[in-house]
């Protein structure tokens, strides 16, 4: 009788989702599924030069001290990306609000009401929404509503879960899943980094790109948006300039 | 892609999915009910759920036929699934949840 880790046939013959397969098979898996990747585009000339776009399984971190423009961005984003729909976990501010500040109210999906703390609703939200709206992208504002902190014993390992959890749904289901986050107090006259990224590092470690806005004091409305990592492009710290123009950011050119 | 693609794409994963149900929905009645049984039934529950997850895949970003058609495949892949799982619990005399 052989032993469970002598069992040739059970090895030899394997297959299922999980099986060992060549570099070759591998690459020929993923040139069949990038048939069907999605890739948006910000219609921001620097950000798309730097990122080739947005491609689905991805998760983009924003962060920025508080007022930055962090909601606007992603907002600006929303508009940008159509044809392809978003789903909006707007929990910061009320959808009501949330709606009036968009000039033109442009198509993108959202739940009625919010559950804060919870990830299997989060998932079964984000389900929804592809099964019936074909979804492309997911914003989430900001990523404190999806812990409680007044429970979590180590905030920055359970803060690591979440990103993680957001991770592999952006990958199984082919998402592009954007996450808003606050950062710590940082002094406005320094130019913050990742690291400033309230509570956890593991953010910054588990995203594929990292955006950090902060708002110019010396102009009226003013941002600056660098882009301080991308895994699959490789740029490192690329700052270009966004103001506010008719309700929504768009990219100025440097003066 | 435009719009005769998506069609055709979605025709052949239709056909795929015919010729998928009546392999193994012939399979699924006519194997004998033993233990090497069990494993067949429970590799078309696995094929299918396979194909279920492969398919959500083409969901993210798609335009209306294409979510249409995913959501018929993936109803098809249900039932079949369902009927596996029923020929399962008879394989293991269990008829009240066959049934």
């Amino acid at each position: 009788m052989p032993s469970e880790d002598t069992n040739l046939d059970k090895y030899l013959n394997y297959s299922g989702p999980d099986q060992v397969v060549t570099s070759f098979e591998l690459d020929d898996i993923l040139k069949q599924s990038n048939e069907h990747a999605v890739c948006v585009k910000s219609k921001m000339p620097t950000l798309d030069r730097l990122l080739e776009g947005f491609e689905s399984g991805e998760l983009i971190a924003i962060s920025g001290p508080r007022k930055s423009g962090k909601t606007l961005f992603a907002q600006s984003l929303t508009v940008n990306f159509l044809p392809t729909k978003s789903l909006w976990f707007s929990y910061e501010v009320t959808l009501k609000q949330f709606l009036r500040t968009f000039p033109e109210l442009p198509l993108f999906m959202s739940p009625l009401k919010l559950k804060a703390y919870s990830l299997p609703w989060l998932k079964e939200r984000i389900l929804e929404a592809l099964f019936k709206h074909g979804i492309g992208v997911v914003f989430i504002d900001h990523l404190h509503f999806l812990f409680d902190l007044v429970r979590a014993r180590n905030t920055s390992l359970e803060i690591g879960q979440v990103v993680r959890f957001l991770k592999t749904l952006a990958i199984d289901y082919n998402l592009i899943i954007f996450l808003l986050c606050h950062m710590r107090k940082v002094d406005l006259t320094e130019e913050p980094t990742d690291a400033d990224v309230r509570d956890s590092s593991l953010v910054s470690s588990e995203s594929d790109t990292g955006l950090i806005m902060w708002r110019l004091v010396d102009t009226e409305n003013q941002t600056i948006v660098k882009v301080a990592y991308s895994r699959r492009t490789g740029v490192l710290d690329k700052k270009f300039k966004v103001a506010k123009i008719n309700g929504l950011l768009r990219e100025v050119q440097n003066e | 892609m435009n719009e005769a693609e998506i069609l055709k794409q979605a025709d052949k994963a239709l056909e795929e999915l015919e010729e998928d149900i009546n392999t193994y929905h012939a399979l699924a009645w006519t194997i004998p009910f033993d233990r090497e049984a069990i494993g067949k039934v429970q590799g078309i529950i696995d094929f299918y759920e396979l194909r279920k997850s492969q398919w959500m895949k083409l969901l993210a970003g798609a335009d209306e036929i294409r979510r249409r058609t995913v959501l018929e495949l993936m109803t098809c892949a249900d039932l079949e699934i369902e009927g596996a799982k029923s020929v399962l619990y008879m394989i293991q005399g269990n008829e009240a949840k066959a049934n």
